[in-house]
């Protein structure tokens, strides 16, 4: 298998057939606190993809340049907890001072997203699997884009749920977990079509 | 650094090295956010923090910015003025005010004000909608309801407020002008745009409590509280209502408007009650047309009352004139037989 096709299958991998939301149930806080309206969901979506794909980069480094070679690999957890949060801190306040415009519309997101478990889980799904640096960069901006296309569809199903009536007990939270359920089933198709 | 850690873990094992790598990476990141806070500071002006802090914070919009934070750069920069924040109670633009360094001046308040005044028992031609219990939802269905103007009763103005101003009496939004301050989101949720929001130039304030722009005799078969453009109020208060076509209009300029006491007999006259005055002293401005039709039974009461005690003394003196007793009132009517 050439390297292009490695990655984009890396990439389809992690977007659709390993998406975090739906497969991995990773990122369900803000899949269901952040998906009500479908621009504040994009934002975050395009957040969550921001800091994943520098996250992968990241950690992969740490992890095989620091961590391996120390033998102490069983620190990752920690260690990629403490990478992010800093980074991303690193990243806001970059933004924040050089594009403001930019910072307006996903910045207030990023401090949101620091100890997300999707970030964390991509980047140690992406350590399991054993890729090479390009892959990690390619599937965090995957699983990112992923991420995306779940919150915004998910924010897409409430604003129509907002006008329909829906019996008493399951207004709410009730009717957002049956649809968030429904989404998942039928994400299961592409199960199997790629490891 | 890697014999650094081989000699560590020579000499305790993990035990040495792993908190020796933790504290290692967390102070590089602490460095280097320390670097980066120093270098990367954003300025920012501590009169905006201390706006910030004093504005409502409840992000209404109804300034026409996102949201406070923004409106308190807006009038830091000068770009709006304290009083445009609708939310603001008068000490908190007079704290805004303190803060800029300025005099406040008192805006003229803005609120929200319904043209319409059919409860549910008012509308004609209403058949049973069952359906989604919105008003949005109720208005893509042709035939739901008589009047194609009026309010639609299910409340979505008053879902959408967010300082629970609006309550909902008998499928009609009445406004609290105590607790509303003239956002606007009610007018976003209304599918029939039948709220504005009006400058309160008097309180209480003239109000037309009808949008339709149906002829008179379609008005009555709809509603039997809708404007039939009769040109009643025009005629007594022609400084502040015209009807220019089917639907009576009430201008609101400070120079013509005029005072509260003036527009008592438009108010009072108006044969279908649709000229409401609303305000904050006005618990249900649609009591006045229940008021008018219990004094309307009171009056024809007396005057039957009158009639025959005026038959009573004509029988002891001359006969009285009919038609006089009937039409004219009661105390001319008596002069009228001595």
């Amino acid at each position: 298998m050439s390297g292009v096709t490695d990655l984009i299958i890396a990439f389809l991998s992690i977007a659709l057939v390993n998406n975090l939301v739906f497969t991995k149930f990773l990122g369900i806080c803000p899949y269901l606190g952040v998906s009500k309206k479908t621009d504040m969901a994009v934002g975050m979506g395009l957040a969550v993809t921001f800091v994943l794909t520098l996250s992968a980069a990241m950690t992969w480094m740490i992890n095989n340049l620091v961590l391996i070679p120390l033998d102490l690999g069983f620190t990752k957890y920690i260690v990629f907890i403490l990478v992010i949060a800093s980074m991303v801190q690193l990243v806001e306040m970059y933004v924040r001072k050089f594009y403001p415009g930019l910072y307006q519309s996903f910045g207030i997101f990023l401090p949101l997203i620091t100890t997300n478990c999707a970030i964390l889980g991509t980047c140690l799904f992406i350590d399991l699997w054993g890729y090479g640096f390009l892959k990690a960069v390619v599937a965090g901006f995957g699983g990112g884009l992923g991420f995306t296309m779940a919150i915004a569809l998910m924010a897409g199903i409430r604003e129509r749920l907002e006008l329909a009536e829906v019996p008493r007990p399951l207004q709410g939270a009730g009717i957002t977990l049956v649809a968030a359920g429904i989404l998942t089933l039928a994400f299961m198709g592409f199960s199997g079509m790629v490891r | 650094m890697p014999t650094m850690f081989s000699l560590a873990l020579l000499a305790g094992g993990y035990l040495v090295s792993t908190p020796l790598l933790l504290l290692l990476i967390g102070l590089f990141f602490a460095i280097m956010l320390t670097i980066a806070h120093h270098r990367l500071r954003v300025e920012e002006d501590p009169t905006v923090v201390a706006l910030i802090e004093a504005l409502p914070g409840a992000n209404c919009g109804g300034c026409g910015l996102p949201g406070c934070p923004q409106f308190a750069e807006a009038i830091a920069e000068g770009r709006a003025q304290p009083s445009d924040c609708v939310a603001a109670s008068e000490e908190t633009i007079k704290a805004v005010a303190e803060i800029l360094g300025v005099e406040a001046t008192a805006g003229v308040p803005r609120r929200a004000v319904i043209h319409c005044g059919a409860k549910f028992r008012e509308r004609l031609r209403r058949p049973d909608y069952i359906g989604v219990a919105t008003c949005t939802e109720m208005n893509m269905v042709a035939g739901v309801q008589g009047c194609t103007y009026g309010c639609l009763g299910l409340g979505d103005c008053a879902r959408s407020c967010p300082f629970e101003a609006i309550t909902m009496v008998a499928g009609l939004p009445v406004v609290n002008y105590r607790t509303c301050t003239g956002c606007g989101q009610c007018i976003e949720a209304c599918p029939r745009g039948i709220i504005t929001v009006e400058e309160m130039i008097d309180d209480p304030l003239l109000v037309i409590a009808c949008s339709s722009q149906d002829a008179g005799k379609q008005v009555r078969a709809n509603c039997s509280v809708g404007c039939i453009a009769c040109g009643v109020c025009a005629k007594l208060d022609p400084e502040t209502c015209e009807v220019p076509a089917n639907l009576c209009t009430v201008k609101y300029s400070a120079e013509r408007y005029g005072r509260t006491g003036d527009h008592e007999p438009a108010v009072e006259k108006c044969p279908t009650s649709c000229l409401l005055l609303v305000g904050a002293g006005i618990e249900d401005p649609h009591e006045l047309v229940e008021r008018k039709t219990r004094e309307k039974v009171a009056r024809a009461a007396a005057r039957a009352a009158q009639q025959q005690r005026i038959a009573a003394s004509s029988a002891s003196n001359d006969a009285p004139k009919p038609g006089a007793a009937v039409d004219a009132d009661a105390p001319s009517g008596k002069e009228d037989t001595q």
